[in-house]
C-alpha cells in the first residue's frame, strides 16, 4: 500500500470480504445460471406482465398433484421476487458497507464510525470525499451491471428502485444521517429507518413528489449533512443532547419497576432474556412496522389521494410478512449478540437458559405479529382490497392458516438457530445465509422432481405418509436420546423438559387440528401427509441438544 | 540543554470545556518544550483525557486556543498527525487485522516511515506479524499500538494513561520508548499517567490536574524541592488532625503527625507552634505523597 | 557500572547518581581515567530521563570528579586534584553528620563516639590484612 487512498480501500475491502464476495457471485449466478432456469421452468423473460400472470402463465403443464404444484408456483414466485431481492440486498449492503461504520457489541455507543481514522493524517474533504465517491463508484457500477447482464422480469413496478439515482441518493443520506446524528444514536437509528421505510414505500408517494430534481436534491442535502456531519464527529461537536432530560432524570427517580423478588432462577433469567433481546426487537418490530403504515395512512387520507393498486399493496403486504422472521432470524443467529457470558456465571443450568429465550422469544414473535398484522390492516385501507384479495382466491380459513404458518415460521427462527449459535461454532453460525440457499436449492430440486415425467414416483414418495412417518419417527428417537443425555448430565430440570414437551404437544395438536380443518373437505388425501408434516416442523430435538451445544461452549 | 526562546511544541492557553453541566476543562493553560518529557497527572476523571483530545483535534476548543507545533489541530489536522505518534488508554485497534497488515496499512498514511526500524521494533517487542490482533494479550495489544506511534519517528510522542493494566515488563517497553523518543534531539514526549513512580523517573515537566483546573505546574526537580514532609510532635495527643494553616495534609494519630507542606515552610512552622507541637524532621516528599495531599486538600 | 536509582527517596535523582558515582570513585572501584556510560546509554539502563543524567554528570563536572573530553565521553578526573580531594572530605564529612545527629538522639556524647571509633577502626584493620 503505497498511498492513503490505496490503504482505505484495502480496509474496505478486508473487513467486508465475505460480503463482496457473495454479492458478486450472487451477481454471476443471475447473470448465467438465472436465464437457464427460467427457460427450464417454461417461463418466458421478455414477456412476461404482473405477478398473477406470471404465475398463471408458469402453471400450464401437464398433470400434478396438487402438492407439486403448490411447490411449482412457490417456485415460480422465487424465479420471479429473487432477482429483485438480490439486488436490494446488494445494494442495501454496499450502501452499508460505505458508511464504514463498526460494530461494537458491548460498548455504549454500538455501531459507530472508527477513531482511529481520526488519529491519522489525513483530511476530513479527503475522507468524505474517497466514502461518498467511492460509494457512488460503488453502487453505479453494481447497478449497471445487474442492468446489463441480467434479464430480470419486470414483475413488480417499483418505480424508485429502477432509477440509479435513487439509490445514490439513499446513499448520501445513510451517509449524512449515520455521520452527522452520531452523537445521538438511538434517534439517528429512528431517523435511519424512516428513511429506509419512505425509500421501501415510494410507490405509495403522491406522483408530485417523485419528480426530476428531488432525488437530486436530497443527494447533495445528504452530501452536505455527510460532509459536515464528519467534521463534527473527528472534532467532538454534535455530541447529543447537551441541555437537561427531564424525562430521563424522572425515569433515573422512578422506583423499580417489574417483580421485586423473582420467584426462581428461571423466571428472573426468563426476565433476563425478555430484556436482553426480545423486548427490544418486538418494540423495534413495531414502531418500524406501524409508524410508516400510519403516518402512510393519514398522509394519503390528508391529500385526498386515490387507492393504491392491487400489485402496490401485495408488494407491502409481502414486505410486512417478510420482516418479522427476517429480523428474528437475523438478531437471534447473531453470536455477538448472544453473548451468554454473564448468565453463564451464573448457577443455572443450560436447560434454564435454553428455555427462558424460547419463552421469551414466543412472547415477543406473538406481540410483533400483532404489530404487523395492525399494520397490514392500516395499508389494506389504502386500497382496494376487496379487489386484490379476489385474485388471491383463499377463503378465512386459508389466511388463518397461513398467519398461524407465518407467526408459527418467525417463532421456529430461533430454536432453528439455537444450537449453532450457542455451540460457539462461529463460522456456521455466521453463515445464516446457507439455510436460505440450501432452502431455494430444496425447492428447485423438489421442482425438477415434479418435472420429469420419469421422476414421477419422487412425486408420490416424497409426499406419501410412509416417508414422513419414518422421519417423524427418527425425530422423536433423536429427542429421546437428547432429553435423555440433557436429563442425565442435569443440563435439564425434569419439570422444564416435561414443560416443553407439553409446548411441544399444544403446538402439534393445534397444527393437526388446523390442518384437519382446512383440508378435510377440499382434500382429504392431503389430511395425513400434511398432519404428519406439521409434527416434523415442531423443535424438538434441537430444544434437547441445545443444553448440550451451550456446555460445549460453556465448559470450553 | 534547550533554549527558552524555542517554540512550544504544545501551547494551550485558557481552554475551557464542558460536557452537558459537568466542566471537565476550567482555564487550562500549559506549555511543552521541544526536547523535554511532559508529564501530566490527575485522578480518574480529572480531565487528562479531555486535554489530550484537544490537543489531537478530536474535540474543538470552545474557549481557548490550542496549538501543536504552531498549528491548530482542528484547522490542519494532517499538518499536526502527521507529526505525532498516539498511544491511547484503550488501543483502538482493528480487531480483524493482522499484525504485519497494521503495519502495511499504517506505513500508507507516513512519508517518514522507517520499515527497518518497524521490523526491528517489531522483533524487540516479540509480535506475531501473522497473528490478529483479537488474539493478542493486552500487553501485545500495546506493543504493537506502541510500534505503529514509533515507526515513523514523530516529533511528538502523545500518550494517554500507557501503562494502565499492564504488566512491568511491558511498562518497560513502553519507558525505554519514552526515553529513546527524547534522546533523539528534539523529539518531545506528552504523556499522562496516574502511576507516579513512572512519572518521577521519567519527566522533566510535570503538570498536575483535579477537577479540570491545573494546580501545579513547572520543573518536576522544582515541584520536588518546593514540597516539604514535616514530622510534627505534639505536647498533647491530638484526637482528630489539628488545624496547621499552610499545609496541604495531614496524617497520622496521638502526637506524631506528618505534613506535606507546599513551599510554606516558615507558615508551617508557626502555625504549629501555636497549635502546640513543634516540627522534629524535614524531608522530601514523593511525587505519590505530594498528588496524594493536593488530592485530599482539594477535596475538602 | 551498578548504579541504582529509587524514586519516592525524597532524594531528586540526579543527586543519587552523582552521590553513587562519588562513592564509587571514593571506595576506588572507578579510578581515573575509567569512562562512565554515555548519557543515553546510562539512561537507557536506568530508565531515567537522560536530561537528568546529564544533570547528574554537570554536577560532577562541576566538583571536579569527572571532565568531559573533546567528543570522546567523560572520564573520572585525577584523584590527586585538590578538587576531587576536597569532594571526599565533604562526603564524609556529610555522613559524620549524621553519625553525630544520630548519636545525640541515642545520648552518647562525642568523647565516647571517638573511643567507640577508634575501637571499631582496630576491629576492623586485622581482618582487612588478612
Amino acid at each position: 500500500m503505497q498511498t492513503p487512498t490505496a490503504a482505505l480501500a484495502w480496509e474496505l475491502w478486508r473487513r467486508n470480504r465475505l460480503r463482496l464476495i457473495g454479492m458478486f457471485s450472487m451477481f454471476l449466478g443471475f447473470a448465467f445460471i438465472y436465464p437457464k432456469l427460467c427457460a427450464m421452468a417454461g417461463v418466458d423473460l421478455a414477456n412476461s406482465g404482473d405477478l398473477v400472470s406470471f404465475g398463471a402463465s408458469a402453471t400450464q403443464g401437464g398433470p400434478r398433484s396438487q402438492f407439486v404444484a403448490t411447490i411449482h408456483v412457490l417456485y415460480i414466485i422465487f424465479l420471479a421476487g429473487s432477482p429483485v431481492v438480490a439486488l436490494f440486498l446488494s445494494l442495501l449492503c454496499l450502501t452499508w458497507m460505505f458508511t464504514f461504520v463498526e460494530f461494537h457489541p458491548n460498548d455504549k455507543n454500538p455501531v459507530r464510525f472508527p477513531d482511529r481514522l481520526f488519529m491519522l493524517p489525513i483530511s476530513n474533504f479527503f475522507l468524505f470525499s474517497l466514502l461518498l465517491g467511492g460509494g457512488v463508484a460503488a453502487l453505479a457500477l453494481l447497478f449497471a451491471g445487474w442492468h446489463f447482464f441480467v434479464p430480470m422480469p419486470r414483475v413488480l413496478q417499483f418505480g424508485a428502485y429502477e432509477k440509479c439515482i435513487s439509490w445514490l441518493t439513499l446513499l448520501a443520506l445513510a451517509q449524512g444521517i449515520t455521520w452527522a446524528l452520531a452523537g445521538w444514536p438511538n434517534t439517528r437509528l429512528c431517523v435511519l429507518m424512516l428513511v429506509l421505510f419512505a425509500f421501501l414505500f415510494s410507490p405509495a408517494w403522491p406522483r408530485f413528489l417523485v419528480s426530476p430534481i428531488v432525488m437530486p436534491t436530497l443527494f447533495l442535502l445528504g452530501a452536505v449533512l455527510a460532509r459536515v456531519g464528519l467534521e463534527k464527529m473527528r472534532h467532538g461537536q454534535w455530541q447529543g443532547w447537551t441541555w437537561p432530560r427531564p424525562m430521563q432524570a424522572l425515569l433515573a427517580r422512578a422506583p423499580l419497576r417489574g417483580p421485586k423478588h423473582f420467584a426462581s432462577p428461571a423466571q428472573a433469567q426468563l426476565w433476563f432474556e425478555w430484556r436482553r433481546l426480545a423486548r427490544p426487537l418486538t418494540i423495534a418490530l413495531a414502531t418500524f412496522a406501524l409508524v410508516p403504515a400510519f403516518l402512510l395512512f393519514l398522509a394519503r387520507r390528508a391529500l385526498g389521494l386515490g387507492p393504491l393498486d392491487s400489485n402496490t399493496l401485495a408488494g407491502f403486504a409481502i414486505i410486512l410478512a417478510i420482516m418479522p422472521p427476517a429480523i428474528h432470524f437475523f438478531f437471534f443467529s447473531v453470536p455477538a449478540l448472544n453473548d451468554r457470558s454473564f448468565p453463564m456465571l451464573r448457577p443455572l443450568t443450560n436447560g434454564q437458559m435454553v428455555l427462558a429465550t424460547l419463552k421469551a422469544a414466543a412472547v415477543g414473535t406473538a406481540l410483533s405479529w400483532v404489530a404487523v398484522l395492525l399494520a397490514a390492516f392500516a395499508l389494506s385501507r389504502l386500497g382496494d382490497y376487496k379487489a386484490a384479495g379476489r385474485d388471491v382466491a383463499l377463503s378465512l380459513g386459508q389466511w388463518v392458516g397461513i398467519v398461524w404458518c407465518l407467526i408459527f415460521l418467525t417463532w421456529r427462527m430461533v430454536p432453528a438457530e439455537l444450537c449453532f449459535v450457542l455451540s460457539g461454532r462461529r463460522w456456521v453460525a455466521n453463515m445464516p445465509w446457507l439455510k436460505v440457499i440450501g432452502f431455494w436449492v430444496g425447492i428447485f430440486l423438489l421442482t425438477l422432481g415434479g418435472e420429469n415425467e420419469g421422476l414421477r414416483w419422487f412425486d408420490s414418495m416424497i409426499f406419501s405418509s410412509l416417508p414422513l412417518a419414518l422421519l417423524l419417527v427418527s425425530k422423536l428417537i433423536l429427542a429421546w436420546v437428547s432429553f435423555r443425555t440433557s436429563l442425565q448430565r442435569h443440563l435439564l430440570a425434569p419439570s422444564a423438559a416435561l414443560n416443553y414437551l407439553a409446548v411441544w404437544s399444544t403446538l402439534v395438536a393445534s397444527s393437526v387440528m388446523l390442518v384437519v380443518f382446512l383440508f378435510h373437505h377440499s382434500a382429504p388425501q392431503l389430511v395425513r401427509p400434511l398432519s404428519l408434516a406439521a409434527a416434523l416442523l415442531v423443535p424438538l430435538a434441537r430444544v434437547g441438544f441445545a443444553p448440550l451445544t451451550l456446555a460445549q461452549s460453556r465448559h470450553a | 540543554m534547550n533554549t527558552p526562546i524555542a517554540a512550544p511544541v504544545v501551547e494551550i492557553t485558557a481552554l475551557s470545556r464542558a460536557f452537558a453541566s459537568k466542566l471537565a476543562l476550567n482555564q487550562v493553560s500549559l506549555r511543552a518544550q521541544p526536547g523535554r518529557v511532559f508529564g501530566l497527572v490527575g485522578a480518574n476523571g480529572a480531565g487528562k483525557t479531555t486535554l489530550i483530545k484537544h490537543i489531537l483535534g478530536r474535540l474543538k476548543a470552545e474557549k481557548g486556543l490550542v496549538r501543536v507545533f504552531g498549528f491548530d489541530p482542528v484547522e490542519d489536522p494532517v499538518a499536526v498527525l502527521s507529526r505525532v505518534g498516539y498511544l491511547s488508554e484503550n488501543r483502538d485497534l482493528p480487531a480483524w487485522m493482522r499484525v504485519d497488515e497494521l503495519l502495511r496499512y499504517t506505513e500508507a498514511f507516513y512519508p517518514h516511515w522507517d520499515t527497518a526500524y518497524a521490523e526491528d521494533l517489531r522483533r524487540q517487542f516479540g509480535l506475531n506479524p501473522r497473528a490478529k490482533i483479537k488474539t493478542l494479550s493486552r500487553g501485545e495489544n500495546a506493543k504493537a499500538g506502541l510500534l505503529i506511534a514509533l515507526a515513523y519517528r514523530p516529533e511528538l510522542l502523545l500518550l494517554d494513561e500507557p501503562s494502565s493494566g499492564l504488566d512491568p515488563v511491558v511498562r518497560r517497553d513502553i519507558l525505554e520508548a519514552i526515553i529513546r523518543t527524547v534522546a533523539d534531539e528534539g523529539r518531545t514526549v506528552f504523556f499522562s499517567s496516574h502511576l507516579l513512580e513512572e512519572v518521577e523517573r521519567v519527566a522533566d515537566d510535570l503538570a498536575m490536574m483535579f477537577n479540570g483546573q491545573i494546580v501545579l505546574a513547572g520543573p518536576l526537580d522544582e515541584v520536588k524541592e518546593s514540597h516539604h514532609r514535616l514530622i510534627l510532635r505534639f505536647d498533647v495527643p491530638q484526637p482528630v488532625a489539628p488545624k496547621v494553616a499552610g499545609i496541604l495534609s495531614l496524617s497520622g494519630s496521638g502526637r506524631e503527625w506528618t505534613a506535606i507542606c507546599n513551599g510554606k515552610y516558615e507558615e508551617a512552622v508557626a502555625a504549629t507552634a501555636r497549635a502546640g507541637g513543634r516540627v522534629v524532621a524535614e524531608e522530601s516528599p514523593s511525587l505519590d505523597e505530594i498528588f496524594v495531599a493536593w488530592a485530599t486538600a482539594k477535596s475538602l | 557500572m551498578q548504579l541504582h536509582v529509587s524514586t519516592g527517596d525524597g532524594v531528586p535523582i540526579y543527586l543519587q547518581i552523582a552521590h553513587q558515582i562519588k562513592y564509587l570513585v571514593a571506595s576506588g572501584r572507578l579510578v581515573p581515567g575509567d569512562e562512565v556510560p554515555p548519557i543515553r546509554v546510562l539512561a537507557h539502563q536506568l530508565l531515567i530521563n537522560p536530561n537528568t543524567v546529564a544533570r547528574a554528570y554537570l554536577e560532577l563536572e562541576r566538583e571536579g570528579v569527572v571532565h568531559k573530553r573533546h567528543g570522546s565521553g567523560t572520564y573520572i578526573s585525577d584523584a590527586g586534584s585538590p578538587l576531587a580531594r576536597k569532594e571526599r572530605l565533604k562526603l564524609i564529612s556529610e555522613r559524620i553528620d549524621a553519625l553525630l545527629a544520630e548519636a545525640s538522639h541515642l545520648e552518647v556524647d562525642p568523647q565516647e563516639l571517638l573511643r567507640l571509633i577508634k575501637e571499631r577502626s582496630q576491629s576492623i584493620q586485622p581482618k582487612e590484612i588478612k
